[in-house]
């Protein structure tokens, strides 16, 4: 039974001259070339040989049957089409001759392919125009761009975004490099057939960075996965119940509901928490019902040391919901680097940055946020931050 | 690059002269061969992309198929165009007589 053994082609198809020199030192090595496709081509293991390859360009994708006969009947033998290129091969022994003699002739064919790979570049470079908007529309449009690529991870935006112009860039490059071959033909060149080729471009390279790259960040489900924990005098969140204890009141589901870790490239851990309290018997002042305190923490510790401060910002505008960056007053500290508070009747949030800790507490009570404040400086005093 | 009067390229004028006969692709390389004694060796791409605009522009016509193979003939215009470039070589070689001596 035939053994076939694929290879990745990683020699642009304008590179006439290299492909050819490949296929020979495949044969060389005892595998025949079986049939070529867009990104692969197919071997046969065989004896090992010495054999020619030529790759004639036509104008349109079709070989025409004359054509065939001609370069057959010369002593070539067809071995497979992709598109407007056709392979064929000879051993040497058998001394054919040149398919072509005249680059001139050779040039009208390889021009529709630069003219066709011209309109690719174009239509590509088209599409990328219309997405342009999707890309401004994120940074101008999103609460917090820099929340979501830096804290969220969420790189995909800019990922894509390199990707297409990556490629855009490429298949210019292309398109540059084929009517440079034009125009070498035009002027009566040949093409210069067995020359030494580099199959693995550092453009390949590039690629496999970015393919990586795409899957550390959306595919990798360890890079932002959460994860539930239970509670413990370590982490640096504030608990409900240190405003809460003292108070005489009865409380029901007192628990910290729900405590998750997260972690991204440059922000970990990430600590979310929620916790509330149901009092079975004190109302709130106004009497609109029963007394419930909640208490929410978001903490974020930057791997990084630099951008802190705007980090610190992002963390607030993107959890501001409705309310404006003005409703944040700045509050002084000797201990913390940077500390705002909002306030108003029952709801209070106090975000601290203290070195490349962020912690944004979120409270729901009769507390104020300057004991909220203490009760932060004293937690993150007792971890030795 | 269809052509239009003025000197031809020698692929041109090679199959031309070797089509006053009419013929199938892959003899033609062979008299071409013969014709030139040698000189002139044309590949089967060339020949085709040669015989293929030559066709379009009414120099050859297909006379018929021998088996899967075209049969090319020069047609009237094509005769023409072959006597006017003869004589332009001719003339080439008549102004050139001095050179002999060089």
């Amino acid at each position: 039974m035939a053994k076939y053994t694929y290879k990745l082609n990683l020699i642009e198809f304008w590179r006439v001259g290299e492909l050819e020199s490949w296929y020979s030192d495949m044969a060389k090595k005892g595998y025949e070339l079986v049939s070529v496709g867009n990104s692969f081509s197919k071997f046969k293991k065989v004896n090992p040989q010495q054999l020619k390859y030529r790759i004639e360009i036509t104008k349109s994708d079709e070989l025409d049957e004359e054509q065939l006969h001609l370069i057959e009947d010369s002593g070539w033998d067809y071995v497979s089409s992709e598109k407007q290129f056709h392979v064929f091969s000879s051993p040497i022994e058998r001394q054919a001759p040149e398919i072509h003699s005249d680059p001139t002739i050779q040039a009208e064919a390889f021009n529709m392919f630069a003219i066709k790979m011209k309109r690719q570049a174009i239509a590509a470079s088209s599409i990328a125009i219309f997405m342009l908007p999707i890309y401004i529309a994120f940074f101008i449009f999103n609460e917090s761009p820099l929340y979501e690529l830096i804290i969220q991870n969420n790189l995909s935006m800019v990922i894509s975004f390199l990707v297409i112009i990556f490629l855009i860039g490429y298949s210019w490059h292309n398109v540059y490099k084929i009517f440079q071959v034009n125009k070498k033909l035009q002027s009566g060149q040949q093409i210069v057939h067995d020359v030494p080729f580099k199959r693995f471009k550092p453009i390949f390279l590039i690629v496999l960075f970015l393919l990586l790259a795409v899957y550390a960040s959306i595919l990798n489900p360890g890079n932002f996965r959460t994860t539930h924990i239970n509670y413990d005098e370590t982490l640096p969140i504030i608990r409900l119940d240190k405003f809460e204890q003292d108070k005489t009141l009865t409380y029901v589901n007192g628990l910290i509901n729900d405590i998750e870790i997260k972690k991204s490239l440059f922000v970990a851990p990430q600590i979310d928490s929620s916790e509330s309290l149901r009092s079975t018997s004190v109302q709130y002042e106004d009497g609109s019902g029963l007394y419930e305190p909640g208490l929410w923490n978001k903490y974020y510790y930057l791997k990084i040391p630099i951008l802190e401060e705007v980090l610190f910002e992002a963390v607030i505008e993107k959890h501001s919901y409705e309310k404006l960056q003005s409703d944040y007053k700045l509050v002084e500290s000797k201990y913390f680097d940077r500390v705002k508070i909002y306030e108003d009747e029952y709801y209070r949030e106090v975000i601290v940055l203290k070195g490349r800790h962020i912690l944004k507490v979120s409270y729901f009570g009769m507390e104020s946020t300057v004991t909220i404040l203490a009760t932060i400086e004293e937690k993150f005093k007792q971890l030795g931050y | 690059m269809s052509y239009s009067g003025g000197p031809m390229t020698e692929a041109m004028y090679y199959v031309l002269l070797a089509l006053t006969k009419p013929n199938h692709g892959y003899q033609l390389m062979q008299s071409i061969q013969q014709i030139s004694n040698g000189r002139v060796e044309m590949g089967p791409g060339t020949l085709y992309g040669v015989l293929t605009r030559m066709e379009k522009d009414g120099f050859i016509r297909i006379a018929g198929n021998d088996g899967r193979r075209k049969i090319y003939e020069i047609t009237a215009h094509g005769r023409l165009a072959l006597k006017q470039e003869y004589a332009r070589l001719c003339a080439m070689i008549e102004d050139s007589n001095g050179l002999e001596g060089l």
